[in-house]
């Protein structure tokens, strides 16, 4: 377990991070979120006492990472994957850090082999791809087989398959009862992979929770429905006291009700239905929504939320609503 | 502190410049000797040949050496691999002192062996060829220097964190910067740290420095203290 309190980093008069409190529990993936400049990689350093926090403390496991007395047995660790002297092979590159810890040389063929690089295991690392220095910091992370694991953007520069390799190891490992604790732009990659998310802006914190509660604090959800009888449904709906809006040609998103409820009411009409399907907003959505007031850096002109996806449908005004096609918002 | 050591040892060996610079600093001294030997011996005025004359070259292997002391680690801050080095070994004092005690006994090393083909080289081509108590003295001062002109590089890479920067301020410091200083404004001869330590490793002293005891001490004075500045910057600032 990882525990953070009250970690405060500032550069000159810029707090970096501000006051930051969270926890990373054992057995789960924690992802780790925010926007550009957010604070995320500056409190992972900080987590692994590479950057000094100005206050606030980190401990892994109740000890701070000097009081492991082989640290690489305890925590294991991937923050860039350029980390590397270009002219060092990559086995000497593992093999110097695991002798720092006492660590076996057979270590470093065993993890060698776990993230697929043996054949390239004499090669200097300069000729690397980013793909597959991504792999060698996973190997120096897992070379003495850690507790707890800190991940920065670890899927940077994988292809589709690695991504999909890098999901189920991350996901093996929270199952073996490890600790892990990753930071990721891909917030569509981040849904498949973490049970937990710390959440934070302009290096406070936003969320800290299970990823459904945090989907769930701020999404809305909403039916689509397509049906022959469209306006018919529609209006029953709208009487019922649902938000009722068009989603295109001959379907609508209503708000309120349940996809069961619809259904039922759609047989009480007699009608039949060619799509009902409950929806909720995407993570993104939710990320999105949440950090819109902790964007520290933004693209010129375009506002943040035009680039987001459409949100939920919008509760009609009362002069407007109806079902679709039949003037309905 | 033998992990950490070990661990340092790998990645000294393992990066061809440091490896370079080792084996230059070695066979540059080798061919100055080899060329000082060539001209003593069809210089027929001269009644004795002593170690002391055929290492000249130690002067310039000594600023390879002081090299070898900045990128052991400013090559770490270069490439940030200071970062899985402290996070695997999050002692930044006992990283530091296992990485002193690699460069520093690698340097011993690499100039004993140019020293021991130095005297294989005078006696070969010298005759007659002496090595006197000066000499002998001259054998552990350039050991010695070696060692501290590595601690001085090794201290100078801890302050700047870039590799060409520290090279660049070595090269300066001692082939430019503190002869000119201690030529036009004498009173500052006897504080250049470098000069003073190079006084060790001559058979005479220029009287501009300190004599070669004194010289010595004051430049590893001076080379703890700033080391111990390079540490205690590694230790305070984000890695």
């Amino acid at each position: 377990m990882i525990e953070a309190r009250g970690l405060t980093k500032r550069y000159g008069t810029t707090t970096a991070v501000d006051d930051l409190s969270f926890r990373v529990e054992s057995g789960r993936v924690t992802g780790f979120l925010g926007p550009n400049g957010a604070g995320k990689s500056t409190t992972m350093r900080m987590c692994l006492d590479l950057d000094r926090a100005d206050a606030g403390a980190v401990r892994i496991d109740g000890k701070r990472l000097t009081d492991f007395p082989k640290p690489m047995r305890s925590v294991g660790a991937l923050l860039d994957a350029g980390y590397l002297h270009p002219t060092r092979k990559a086995q000497d590159h593992l093999w110097a850090l695991a002798a720092s810890n006492g660590l076996p040389r057979k270590r470093v063929d065993h993890v060698l082999g776990l993230v697929g690089l043996s054949e390239v295991a004499g090669k200097r690392v300069g000729s690397f791809s980013l793909g597959m220095k991504q792999r060698l910091g996973l190997a120096g992370a897992m070379l003495g087989d850690p507790q707890t694991l800190v991940f920065d953007e670890p899927a940077n520069g994988l292809d589709p398959e690695g991504i999909l390799w890098m999901r189920n190891f991350l996901k093996g490992l929270a199952t073996e009862g490890r600790t892990v604790f990753v930071s990721s732009h891909l917030l569509s990659e981040m849904a498949l992979i973490a049970d937990d998310l710390v959440v934070i802006g302009k290096g406070s914190l936003i969320f800290e929770g299970p990823v459904d509660q945090f989907v769930d604090s701020a999404a809305k959800k909403w039916v689509t429905v397509r049906s022959p009888q469209l306006q018919q449904i529609g209006d029953a709906l709208h009487r019922g006291g649902a938000q009722v809006v068009a989603a295109g040609p001959g379907a609508i998103d209503v708000v309120g009700p349940t996809a069961a409820e619809i259904g039922e009411l759609a047989a009480s009409l007699g009608a039949t239905l060619h799509e009902l399907s409950p929806r909720t907003a995407s993570l993104e959505d939710v990320f999105l929504e949440v950090t819109a007031g902790a964007q520290q850096y933004r693209g010129g002109g375009a506002d943040i939320a035009a680039a987001a996806p459409p949100p939920p449908p919008p509760p009609p005004p009362p002069s407007a609503s109806g079902p679709a096609g039949g003037g309905a918002a | 502190m033998i992990d950490l050591i070990r661990s340092e040892w790998i990645k000294f060996r393992s990066v061809r410049s440091t490896l370079i610079m080792a084996l230059a600093g070695g066979a540059l001294t080798v061919l100055f000797a080899v060329l000082i030997a060539n001209d003593q011996r069809g210089d027929s005025f001269r009644s004795t040949n002593h170690f002391g004359d055929v290492t000249a070259g130690v002067t310039v292997a000594i600023f390879l050496f002081g090299t070898l002391g900045v990128q052991i680690i400013g090559q770490e801050y270069r490439f940030n691999t200071i970062r899985p080095t402290l996070t695997a070994a999050p002692w930044r004092m006992r990283v530091l002192v296992a990485k002193l005690v690699v460069v520093c006994l690698a340097t011993a090393v690499v100039a004993a062996i140019m020293l021991a083909i130095c005297a294989l080289i005078g006696t070969l081509m010298l005759d007659p060829f002496t090595i006197d108590g000066v000499d002998q003295r001259i054998i552990w001062a350039t050991i010695l220097f070696a060692m501290g002109w590595a601690m001085y590089g090794m201290a100078l890479g801890a302050i700047v964190r870039q590799p060409i920067a520290g090279i660049v301020i070595l090269l300066i410091q001692g082939l430019v910067a503190e002869p000119l200083l201690a030529q036009f404004v004498k009173a500052t001869a006897e504080w250049v740290p470098f000069q003073n330590g190079v006084q060790m490793t001559a058979r005479g002293s220029d009287d501009l420095f300190r004599p070669v005891l004194s010289g010595g001490i004051y430049f590893f004075v001076f080379t703890f203290v700033l080391w111990g500045i390079g540490a205690y910057l590694v230790n305070k600032r984000d890695a």
